[in-house]
């Protein structure tokens, strides 16, 4: 496979283009890997320091002006604002559900309906969490509606 | 038009449809238990349903797009209950539908807001499940699209 790398102008957004006669399983999974490991979160953990992988999170959500990251089972707290999340992670599988939440739309087991419009994200570790109805929307257009 | 206005709006025309169908309904069966000695209806009585039932669908408005908590959401579906009762009942008293000082007509009237009420709510509830419904099917696409298990990869 050729790899072909560009310089930019400065302001200019970076963009990877993929050119490729199928989108075969090696690719879909190389696309994933790009859109789900961009980052890494540093936390610290009982002193020691830790790096979470994007992919593995499930969903973010601010408390007391705190933010927190929750994995299957465990939680830590991160040194991010919500909003700085959703920006560096706008085109990822994060979305924003609600004021104080951003989830992993690849760890969402299925949405149900909830009183007044807004919808449940039941989570793959069995933790639901609320989309609030002025979200959904924008979950539509995520997931192509 | 944001998506969300678009949304509101559709939502108002489809309450509204609903409410004057399920006004018509009452207004028949009513009729025919209350004033069945009447041959003719004032034609204003069209207009009086229509009214009534646009004012109804404004207390859409009761429930806002902003996030709320689940304690508030019903709060103001007891809230919006009573709005429709309100408008109902007084477009009653208003327009001399009912006799105020007679129980049944009263009573009828409010089983009738109960029944409307019901059956709105529930075809909304329904429409809701249809829309997550279509949101579970998409998702799935969308995880299986980007090679996505659940698991860490």
């Amino acid at each position: 496979m050729k790899i072909t790398i560009q310089d930019i102008a400065p302001g200019e957004e970076e963009e990877i283009i993929v050119r490729c006669r199928d989108l075969d399983e090696a690719l879909l999974r190389m696309i994933h890997e790009l859109k789900t490991r961009r980052g890494k979160f540093t936390v610290t953990d009982n002193d020691k320091i830790r790096q979470i992988d994007a992919g593995d999170i499930f969903y973010f959500e601010a408390v007391d002006n705190k933010v927190f990251l929750y994995l299957d089972r465990d939680v830590y707290e991160v040194r991010y604002k919500l909003y700085e999340i959703e920006t560096e992670y706008a085109n990822t599988d994060f979305f924003r559900a609600s004021k104080s939440v951003i989830i992993n739309l690849a760890k969402v087991k299925q949405f149900a309906p909830d009183f007044g419009g807004r919808f449940e994200a039941q989570m793959m570790n069995g933790e639901r969490l609320m989309i609030s109805r002025q979200y959904v929307p924008a979950l539509k257009k995520r997931l192509g509606m | 038009m944001t998506e969300s206005i678009k949304k509101r709006v559709t939502e108002l025309l489809l309450t509204f449809c609903m409410v004057t169908t399920g006004s018509v309904f009452v207004c028949a069966v009513y009729n025919n238990i209350f004033w069945s000695g009447d041959t003719f209806l004032d034609a204003d009585i069209l207009w009086q349903l229509l009214a009534m039932a646009f004012v109804c669908s404004l207390g859409n408005f009761i429930h806002p797009y902003r996030e709320i908590s689940r304690r508030r959401a019903v709060f103001n579906k007891g809230l919006h209950y009573v709005y429709i009762n309100v408008v109902v009942l007084g477009s009653g008293y208003g327009f001399g539908w009912m006799d105020i000082e007679n129980i049944f007509m009263l009573a009828a009237m409010m089983l009738g807001i109960l029944v409307v009420f019901v059956v709105v709510s529930s075809v909304i509830w329904r429409l809701h499940i249809r829309e997550s419904e279509n949101l579970n099917r998409k998702l799935k696409e969308y995880q299986q699209a980007m090679g996505k298990t659940g698991q860490p990869v």
